[in-house]
């Protein structure tokens, strides 16, 4: 079997857990969730023998590098770290819900990694610029960042769902939104999770202005990738200074996350669309 | 009038303001191409637009003195919240005293107290292990009348603040330093050496005091791609025209010396000058196949007759722009073509482009030969980008710090927990109190949990 056939299988599991997290909704039980966090888990260990295979098949072909080097390879790593990430929180705060908005963006990340025609999926060699190991402490410290940001992001949209839905009295909906976290526990999340990403973003800007100051002599060049990632931690630095030091929670806190997630989707995709620099090749 | 300007420079209101407008500037900086050139720019703007953008600093405005006032601003900023928070903090230094007093008791979050019949030795252990248990063994005291317990941990979460701050100073600090340095370009044929870089920003020379020599370029590539694998070069530094260092640089992996970095960052061939090109030239007449390696800019003899023709040009990547000049597309040899001039004893001198790729391309039934362009040997340059930066340490430490700070933020509390047995007429008064300066919710359920035990024990024993 090849890896192309493991992520195929994952990306069926995550499309599965999508469906699952979403029944969650209207049946609730115990055994039922923890079916759900095993199909995770199942995803995951097909995600991680992908990623592992191609990276040994590369090494067959005489590459060797780590599959981190093209869009269909962001895209799958990127799914992998954002379920890690997902699986810590759901274990941590006990909180099945947000998988419902995080597993569709993950599945619609594999879906379109193995099925767009424009993205090409055959393992390529690494240009000369790219081949260090800085490669893999910038660019993973940089997903799992976006990971972290993109579960904010779910907490987010349930916390806004939640908080719409209080207000209709007596009607099925209410008691749906009953079903869902307590806002307070959203909160949480929504800040935690943003401390996280803020943490690993700012070690993925600072591991990649390492790496192009040993590889180009400037560990800071204005590029449009850097730029954004800059204004994307910019953005979550003003939601923590609001909220640490002038209490802005709830619902304001949940815009700013929201605004954020948008920073770090044009971080990620529209720089490499929209504008040109020198990470033309990610 | 002071105390204003203070006030405004306290503000974290300032701070969100100044990290919202940052962001914006950043935004436009990522839309608006940066130091481009006219033809770019007018490609995109008509004159006004352009010449508006400019003058506002907007073609380059992370050097535009209103992006240098805002970041002035922001450092400001920083510094002020660091020092107007210096008081509140500096009590921290130290652990705090085990002894709860009134006063002390009004500023803490939670606070609860209970009765006790008896209290001896057991009781005291006791309360000791929980305090243990729920953070560290407690510092005690005692006096008037009364016992005092503290345990304490996470006195470094209160600096947390200060070590981020401290960090975004420090990088600030370190990429003005940055500005006592340079950056700039040097091309460096086999066999060339030079002590001079062209810098990036005014394109002056700028003399480095000693000469860098390109002992060799070697590339490699991957097999069915014409795409390149590596690149290096070997790098002689002469001091003064004496040897004193060699290394072989590629890409992430520069050389250093004096504190100057010198990365392998390019790439080309010298398409007018030196290289060698192997030929194959055919004689019409008779048939006759003859090879010929000759360099650039060099005429050969055909063999067995006085015909003589000369290597022009090598052009790696053969493209035509509007007007008809030939100009090469890249430095990859993707097209090769040379052009030749043929000069036969009976007829006219001709020129003709050969493409090693076209063979049959160009030629012409009156020429008197068939002229193919087997392969090049071209003389390549390595192309280099030289930067010295005083400042790169100190931002490294900044960032080392910042992220330290950030860490601390969120991963560390400072918590302590105070207890107070007090002999009352003849009771005895146990307080519990404590704060935290993080997860305040959290904190204070578990304080409860822990009141409970405690009063449990008093009650036991």
């Amino acid at each position: 079997m090849t890896s192309s056939t493991f992520l195929g299988i994952t990306t069926l599991t995550y499309l599965l857990c999508m469906a699952l997290y979403i029944s969650y909704l209207f049946f609730r039980n115990k055994t039922f969730g923890n079916i759900i966090t095993g199909t995770v888990w199942i995803g995951l260990v097909f995600n991680t023998i992908g990623l592992g295979l191609r990276w040994y098949e590369s090494y067959k072909i005489g590459y060797g590098h780590i599959p981190l080097a093209n869009f269909y390879e962001a895209l799958v790593s990127l799914s992998w770290t954002t379920v890690i990430i997902y699986l810590v929180i759901e274990y941590r705060y006990k909180i099945k819900s947000l998988g419902m908005l995080v597993f569709p963006v993950i599945s619609i990340a594999m879906a379109y990694a193995s099925l767009s025609p424009n993205i090409r999926d055959e393992i390529e060699p690494l240009i000369p610029a790219l081949q260090s190991n800085w490669l893999t402490y910038h660019v993973l410290t940089c997903f799992l960042g976006y990971s972290a940001f993109t579960v904010s992001f779910g907490a987010s949209i349930v916390y806004l769902f939640k908080m719409e839905k209080k207000e209709p009295r007596g009607s099925g909906k209410k008691e749906r939104a009953e079903l869902l976290p307590s806002l307070k526990a959203l909160d949480e999340i929504i800040y935690k999770t943003i401390g996280i990403g803020f943490l690993l973003l700012g070690v993925g800007i600072i591991t990649g202005a390492v790496w192009a100051n040993y590889a180009w002599g400037s560990y800071w060049s204005w590029d449009p990738k850097e730029t954004w990632s800059l204004i994307t931690w910019f953005i979550y630095a003003a939601f923590l200074h609001a909220r640490l030091t002038r209490g802005w929670k709830g619902k304001r806190a949940a815009i700013i996350s929201i605004v954020g997630f948008v920073s770090v989707l044009f971080t990620f995709l529209g720089v490499n669309y929209l504008l040109a620099g020198l990470h033309s090749y990610a | 009038m002071l105390p204003g300007i203070w006030d405004f420079f306290i503000s974290v209101r300032l701070t969100i303001v100044l990290l919202i407008l940052l962001s914006i500037v950043c935004i436009i900086g990522t839309i608006v191409p940066q130091n481009a050139s006219l033809d770019q720019y007018l490609r995109v703007y008509d004159k006004s637009t352009y010449q508006l953008l400019k003058a506002a600093g907007f073609l380059d405005l992370y050097h535009a003195w209103w992006f240098t006032l805002l970041m002035g601003v922001f450092t400001v900023n920083l510094i002020a919240c660091s020092v107007n928070r210096l008081p509140g903090i500096a009590r921290f230094l130290h652990r705090s005293s085990p002894v709860l007093d009134d006063s002390l008791l009004k500023g803490l979050t939670c606070e609860k107290r209970f009765k006790l019949k008896q209290y001896g030795q057991d009781t005291r252990q006791h309360f000791e292990n929980a305090l243990q248990n729920f953070l560290k063994k407690p510092d005690t005291a005692t006096g008037a009348g009364a016992e005092h317990f503290l345990a304490e941990r996470g006195r470094l979460s209160r600096f947390a603040f200060y070590c981020t701050h401290l960090g975004v100073v420090v990088i600030i600090a370190g990429a003005m330093l940055g500005g006592l340095g340079f950056q700039g370009y040097m091309q460096l044929f086999e066999g060339q050496k030079s002590g001079n870089v062209i810098l990036r920003e005014t394109r002056a020379q700028h003399d480095l005091g000693f000469e860098v020599r390109c002992d060799k370029f070697e590339i490699s590539y991957y097999d069915e791609k014409q795409m390149p694998k590596d690149y290096k070069s070997a790098l002689t530094v002469l001091e003064g025209g004496k040897e004193v260092l060699t290394k072989v640089i590629e890409v992430n992996d520069p050389l250093i010396y004096r504190g100057v970095y010198f990365y392998q960052s390019s790439y080309g061939t010298g398409t007018d000058t030196g290289g060698d090109v192997l030929l194959e030239v055919t004689e019409k007449n008779t048939g006759t196949r003859r090879k010929y390696r000759g360099k650039i800019g060099t005429r050969f003899q055909v063999e067995g007759t006085e015909d003589e023709i000369r290597i022009d040009r090598l052009v790696p990547d053969f493209s035509m722009d509007d007007s008809g000049n030939v100009f090469s597309r890249s430095q990859q040899p993707n097209n090769p073509a040379i052009l030749l001039s043929v000069y036969p004893r009976e007829k006219d001198t001709y020129s003709t482009w050969v493409f090693a790729k076209f063979p049959t391309f160009h030629k012409k039934p009156d020429h008197p030969y068939d002229i193919s362009f087997l392969k090049m040997f071209p003389r390549y340059y390595t192309g280099l980008q030289v930067a010295k930066d005083p400042g790169v340490w100190t931002v490294w430490v900044g960032c080392f710090l910042m992220l330290a700070g950030i860490y601390l933020v969120f991963f560390t509390v400072h918590r302590r927990i105070w207890l107070r047995v007090e002999k009352k007429d003849d009771q005895y008064e146990v307080v519990l109190a404590g704060s935290s300066n993080r997860n305040k919710e959290e904190f204070a359920e578990n304080f409860n949990k822990l009141f409970e035990q405690i009063k449990s024990i008093g009650k036991k024993t």
